[in-house]
């Protein structure tokens, strides 16, 4: 009964300590060479793609 | 208390406004290109447009709520894993739904209700609306934004349905004005298959969008116009009184 | 088992049934990251791994620890997280091992998590039942080649969208198709290109 809330636990666990400890290993790029983490990882195509094309043609 | 009707008018007027934006102005397929996957993919006939959009309501909203509502809760160092985790049990919620209660609609689905978890627009409005503002300004944007979703792949699913089948929506057929007179017209003959299968999403797709393109473009030309017009008016106006100023400084001095 | 049915796969998952122009997985990477053939193999490089490893740890987490219990029902919830914290894991150990490599590939990486084609392939792998028709063990096999032909369809069909629209870029479009409007117009001429490929197999 309790199985499916563990595995689901422990998955968001492991999930969530690897993005932590990614976010805190520091990027051998400079911070302007990235396009904002939270932007691109919440929209792949218009953050990343789409808009900075836009931007681009302006 | 006129103030306070005053005040009242202004917030429904928000909220009206919010309701209203992901419609035309800020629409997430054709503004955007926010969720082409299910845009291309499930919208080869009206009815499967409409029941995606309608789970995407129900998810958009109803995540929204949740990441509003526990927005000052999760340190800002694991907002998206659990923007990502939250999202991902409402998508299991709405799997587990259609499934029991929809058979029909699950199985014309397929693999693309799990992927309402990688829909650009639920972690978009997730990130950039619901993390910053009120619970019920988050569930109305959230409402607004997918109904303006679902009337995008309505759109979508009736043009290609109607060009590959002749159908108007759930089978329906418009009785042809001339069927079974005197040159026997039927659906048959104008049947376009090619929009029913993959290329017939990109086609339908890149062709709205050019037409929202051209009316957008030839609304701000107008606008430039009137603007032009309006300087242009001025402009001789000042003039006008220059000259005036000009003649009666010139009669006075003669 | 021979290796024909490697060959069908990967022919089947890169032409036949490729991800993006005929399952409609991973369009959106597909048009926001075409505008340069560079940027375009860039990420292909950086899905066409996730896209591989993910889909033999989804596979093995779904027939030894979902199908045994009788939890399949959350396999949604676990595929995404087991990707997105496959990235995380990958995008450390690039940090770690090459700036070069992390500074070709890095940027993608973030975008990967929610890029349809990889979740999607995930999901097919158990859909169409390899694990029944094959057994578990040599199904991981199949499901594992079928996810490189997605991978290198992908691949393919990003990179020469590219180039197309490097070429377009040139070309004296109307005002109102400028953009994506007649790339999804060129998109939908590449799907019909490849509905003639239907059949091969």
């Amino acid at each position: 009964m309790m199985l499916p809330f563990l595995v689901v636990g422990l998955i968001v666990g492991i999930y969530i300590a690897s993005y932590v400890l990614n976010r805190r290993m520091e990027a051998p790029l400079e911070k302007h060479e990235m396009a904002s983490e939270e932007t691109c990882a919440s929209c792949t195509n218009y953050s990343c793609g789409i808009k900075q094309n836009m931007a681009e043609e302006r | 208390m006129v103030q306070s009707t005053a005040k009242k008018k202004k917030a429904g007027n928000t909220y009206l406004t919010n309701f209203v934006k992901g419609f035309i102005r800020e629409n997430p397929i054709f503004v955007f290109l926010l969720g082409m996957c299910p845009a291309l993919a499930v919208t080869d006939s009206l009815e499967t447009g409409l029941g995606m959009g309608l789970l995407v309501v129900f998810v958009l909203t109803l995540s929204n709520i949740v990441v509003s509502l526990i927005k000052n809760l999760i340190p800002d160092e694991i907002r998206i894993p659990s923007y990502i985790v939250i999202i991902a049990t409402f998508v299991t919620i709405v799997e587990m739904l259609t499934e029991a209660f929809a058979p029909p609609l699950y199985e014309s689905l397929g693999i693309f209700i799990p992927l309402i978890v990688v829909n650009c627009l639920i972690m978009g409005r997730a990130t950039s609306f619901a993390s910053k503002n009120t619970v019920l300004m988050s569930a109305i944007d959230g409402l607004g934004m997918a109904l303006g979703f679902t009337v995008a792949l309505m759109l979508i699913g009736f043009s290609r349905e109607i060009l590959a089948t002749g159908a108007i929506g759930y089978g329906i057929y418009l009785p042809l004005p001339v069927e079974g007179s005197l040159f026997n017209l039927s659906y048959a003959l104008f049947n376009m298959e090619v929009f029913v299968g993959p290329a017939g999403g990109f086609l339908v797709i890149g062709i709205w969008l050019a037409v929202f393109n051209a009316i957008g473009q030839s609304k701000q030309r107008k606008k430039e116009e009137d603007r032009r017009r309006w300087i242009e008016k001025k402009k001789r106006e000042a003039a006008e009184r220059k000259r005036k100023k000009a003649m009666e400084s010139a009669g006075g001095s003669a | 088992m021979s290796m024909t049915v490697f060959f069908v796969a990967i022919v089947s998952a890169m032409l036949i049934n490729n991800v993006v122009l005929m399952r409609f997985l991973g369009v959106c990477p597909f048009l926001g990251v075409s505008k340069k053939s560079e940027t375009a193999l860039g990420m292909s490089a950086a899905v066409m791994f996730v896209m591989v490893v993910g889909s033999i740890l989804t596979y093995l987490i779904y027939y030894f620890v979902l199908e045994p219990n009788d939890i399949t029902y959350i396999s949604t919830i676990a595929f995404i997280l087991v990707i997105a914290s496959l990235v995380q894991f990958v995008e450390m150990f690039i940090k770690k091992i090459s700036k070069k490599l992390y500074k070709a590939l890095g940027i993608y990486l973030p975008l990967i998590v929610t890029n349809c084609a990889i979740l999607g392939v995930a999901e097919l792998n158990i859909r169409e039942g390899y694990a029944a028709d094959y057994g578990i063990g040599q199904g991981l096999l199949v499901a594992t080649t079928s996810a490189i032909g997605a991978a290198l369809g992908f691949a393919l069909v990003i990179f020469a969208f590219s180039s197309i629209r490097e070429r377009l870029d040139a070309a004296n479009v109307p005002k109102a198709w400028k953009g994506i409007p007649i790339s999804l117009i060129v998109a939908g001429i590449m799907a019909l290109a490849f509905l003639g490929l239907e059949g091969i197999v």
